[in-house]
């Protein structure tokens, strides 16, 4: 079986209306054929993306985004065109930005990864029902000057450990010295990356404070054991 | 009572004492296929290819010194394991037993076939007479447990998957088979679905008696694209397979995350097969069925490292070892350091050219890279809370000290999809494949091109290749593998992409 033929599974029907997805099927017939069900692979992780570095060219980002917003395709390989496109484009095209909220949480996870802050609504981001796209939304915040420190602050009140962990790196990186009591009180949480993150973000916002909760808390003897090689280290 | 105390000494076999005693025997679980007919040797008859068999020997003293009136009996003590003789099944289970008799006095040769991994056995022989055991005696029995390769032992083959198509992975493939030649093994990537991680689908157990040695592979329960792979190509001649584990499996059960250390010498406690370690990702680690059976081996007793900062999650991204017969343990440990990576890359011009970076990652130069305060935030708090209480781990639990270590300049990047989990932003050149020579001292190392240069053609004038080549062991060849676009941005390296099967050179009876 050819690597051709492996792919055709992946088969989606491309409405060509547009005029330079024609084109490019008139000019390129044979690559074009094979991009139109060109199917991505599995990284190691297990999240699809396509490789190849002829496919990123500008010229076949229509094309992807053809595929892309024809709802004939699966989830996964959406997201992994979305991906493709941002590689190939080097930003999201606006109809994908402008069918945000319809679209399920890996995609809307995506699609904040890949834009700046502020082009999808903050307050519409710091409270979607998925835990995924709080988390990437809160990264998004970590990487942004113009993001308000009050979004870190709600996502450290959060109850999933995932954007509890992310909150707890953007209020550092943020310098975010008002999430300091709530990130005391994590360090003993339960969930290990979470107490060690937040251990780590007041040792950079505060490290005599850090020293005084490792004492008061006997973090040097932890169960979370890279806690508390960190702990002996401060 | 005191009557016959009296008769059984003045009537006692001439067998002598030392010949009750046997020594321990130690053999290996029937799980290949010998004759390649797709069963398990274990679950078929004798046949003429079997050589997975352990033997014990019953003297011709017990046969000649023995009256007519009397019986020797044999008798199997615990399950698992079956007793043969020429070839015909003598016991099964506990409890059965045989009368062993010979028409010529001669020694009297009994097959042990095991079907366990690590656990005693034993058998009794017993001299009857009228139905009272004159003597017995217990043989002890052992079969050998599952041990986990690592990078001093010696290697026999390396497999990979391989396409040879249009934008094929073709010069991954034969960067090994240009230095291997027939220890090489190439399969079919397009027949397996294109997963190219055959790492982390397989493990090669090592099973191991004292004339004889099989590998057991250990099928991950991970099952994409390869799950057929060792039942179609593999399993075989001195090849069996084995699955532990259930339920939805995570990336933390793929076997890129199962490594062990060269042997080690803890607080006084040898480890002559290294010690195993694996990785944990948030709340999710290898199957609790698997991590029993690592348990159940014992003699590498396994360690469970934190490696929730990365985004596949696995122990090959971030250490390896490397034979070096002139550190204090006969290796070094290589395990990657971003506080050394950035000083590394601050020694270099930050106009130094990085075109495939600029692609893939928006880094057109080091001085961008440099430059990224995101980025150099995320890789100290790697250093602070992954790098270094890991290397303080392998200090206290693997008994590796300082002057054993080589930190090697690297820095984690967060690729899209990992929802804030990392990998090397450089193709990981301490996830490569480590081809161990047969002095045990030397061997090819198969180290991803981490195409730091913008001249990708020539390596040569690359300043990590140039780094790299000059930490390295003198008895380790560096062979520059081309894993970019499969494998490097796919979140894998050469290690993920290849699997090395090894052979066990002490013996694990005589820790």
């Amino acid at each position: 079986m050819s690597f051709i033929s492996f792919i055709t599974f992946f088969t989606c029907s491309i409405a060509n209306a547009n005029p330079s997805i024609e084109l490019l099927e008139q000019q390129y017939p044979q690559e074009f054929a094979r991009l139109q069900t060109l199917a991505p692979l599995p990284t190691r992780a297990g999240h699809l993306r396509f490789i190849g570095s002829d496919i990123t060219n500008v010229q076949w980002a229509p094309l992807f985004l053809n595929r892309y917003m024809n709802a004939t395709e699966s989830t996964e390989v959406r997201r992994a065109l979305l991906d493709l496109l941002y590689r190939s484009l080097g930003e999201i095209p606006d109809e994908i930005i402008s069918s945000y909220s319809e679209e399920p949480d890996t995609i809307r996870s995506g699609i904040l990864e890949m834009t700046d802050f502020g082009t999808i609504d903050p307050n519409l981001a710091q409270k979607d029902t998925s835990p995924l796209v709080r988390a990437t939304f809160i990264r998004q915040v970590a990487k942004s000057s113009q993001a308000s420190n009050s979004f870190i602050l709600y996502a450290l009140q959060d109850n999933d450990p995932m954007v509890l962990a992310d909150a707890a790196r953007a209020a550092y990186q943020k310098e975010c010295s008002d999430a300091i009591p709530h990130l005391a009180s994590l360090v003993t949480t339960d969930n290990h990356v979470v107490a060690l993150r937040s251990l780590y973000a007041l040792s950079k916002l505060d490290l005599s404070y850090a020293r005084s909760l490792i004492q008061k808390h006997n973090l040097t003897e932890s169960a979370n054991k890279n806690l508390a090689l960190f702990a002996k280290g401060l | 009572m005191l009557f016959s105390s009296i008769y059984l000494l003045s009537c006692a076999p001439e067998i002598p004492e030392e010949a009750w005693v046997f020594d321990t025997i130690y053999g290996i679980a029937n799980s290949d296929d010998d004759n390649e007919n797709g069963e398990s040797d274990w679950e078929e008859s004798t046949f003429a290819e079997e050589n997975d068999r352990s033997t014990i020997i019953i003297p011709s003293v017990f046969f000649e010194n023995k009256t007519s009136k009397q019986k020797l009996r044999l008798t199997q003590n615990n399950e698992n394991f079956r007793l043969y003789l020429n070839g015909t099944l003598i016991t099964n289970s506990s409890g059965d037993n045989v009368l062993l008799s010979l028409e010529e006095p001669a020694d009297l040769k009994i097959e042990v076939e095991f079907l366990t991994y690590n656990k005693p056995h034993s058998l009794t022989l017993s001299l009857e007479e009228e139905g009272e055991i004159i003597n017995s005696t217990t043989i002890e029995m052992h079969s050998a447990p599952i041990l986990i390769g690592h990078h001093l032992q010696p290697a026999e083959l390396l497999i990979s998957m391989g396409y040879r198509g249009a934008q094929g992975n073709q010069d991954f493939v034969d960067a090994f088979a240009d230095v291997l030649s027939d220890q090489f093994i190439e399969y079919p990537l397009n027949e397996y679905n294109f997963d190219v991680w055959i790492q982390d689908e397989i493990e090669f157990g090592i099973l191991q008696k004292e004339d004889h040695q099989t590998s057991l592979i250990i099928d991950s329960i991970r099952n994409r694209g390869l799950a057929r792979l060792s039942e179609q190509e593999l399993v075989g001649t001195d090849i069996g397979r084995g699955v532990w584990g259930s339920g939805t499996p995570t990336s933390q059960d793929s076997f890129g995350n199962l490594e062990a250390t060269p042997p080690v010498l803890v607080d006084g406690t040898n480890y002559p097969f290294g010690r195993i370690y694996y990785g944990k990702f948030y709340t999710e680690d290898l199957a609790q069925g698997m991590k029993d059976m690592l348990d159940e081996q014992v003699i590498q007793s396994p360690v469970e490292l934190d490696v929730s900062f990365l985004c596949v999650g696995h122990v090959d991204e971030f250490v390896t070892f490397l034979p070096d017969p002139t550190a204090r343990q006969g290796f070094r440990m290589y395990i990657t350091d971003t506080e050394k990576g950035y000083e590394f890359f601050s020694s270099l011009s930050s106009n130094h050219q990085l075109p495939l970076y600029q692609q893939e990652y928006g880094y057109g130069t080091v001085g961008d890279i440099l430059s990224d305060n995101n980025l150099r935030a995320l890789n100290e708090e790697i250093q602070a809370t992954y790098i270094e209480p890991n290397i303080e781990r392998f200090k206290n639990e693997f008994g590796i000290t300082e002057d054993e270590i080589v930190r090697v300049p690297m820095l984690f990047e967060e690729p899209q999809g990992c929802y804030g989990a990392t990998a090397t932003l450089l193709p990981g050149v301490v996830n490569m494949a480590v081809f161990t020579h047969e002095d045990q001292e030397s061997a090819d190392a198969f180290i991803p091109d981490p195409f730091f240069r913008s001249n990708l053609s020539n390596t040569s004038d690359d300043p990590y290749i140039e780094m790299f080549e000059s930490i390295l062991p003198e008895g380790v060849t560096p062979h520059w593998v081309n894993d970019w676009e499969w494998y490097h941005v796919q979140l894998g390296e050469v290690h993920c992409g290849s699997n090395i099967k090894r052979k066990a050179v002490n013996n694990w009876w005589e820790k």
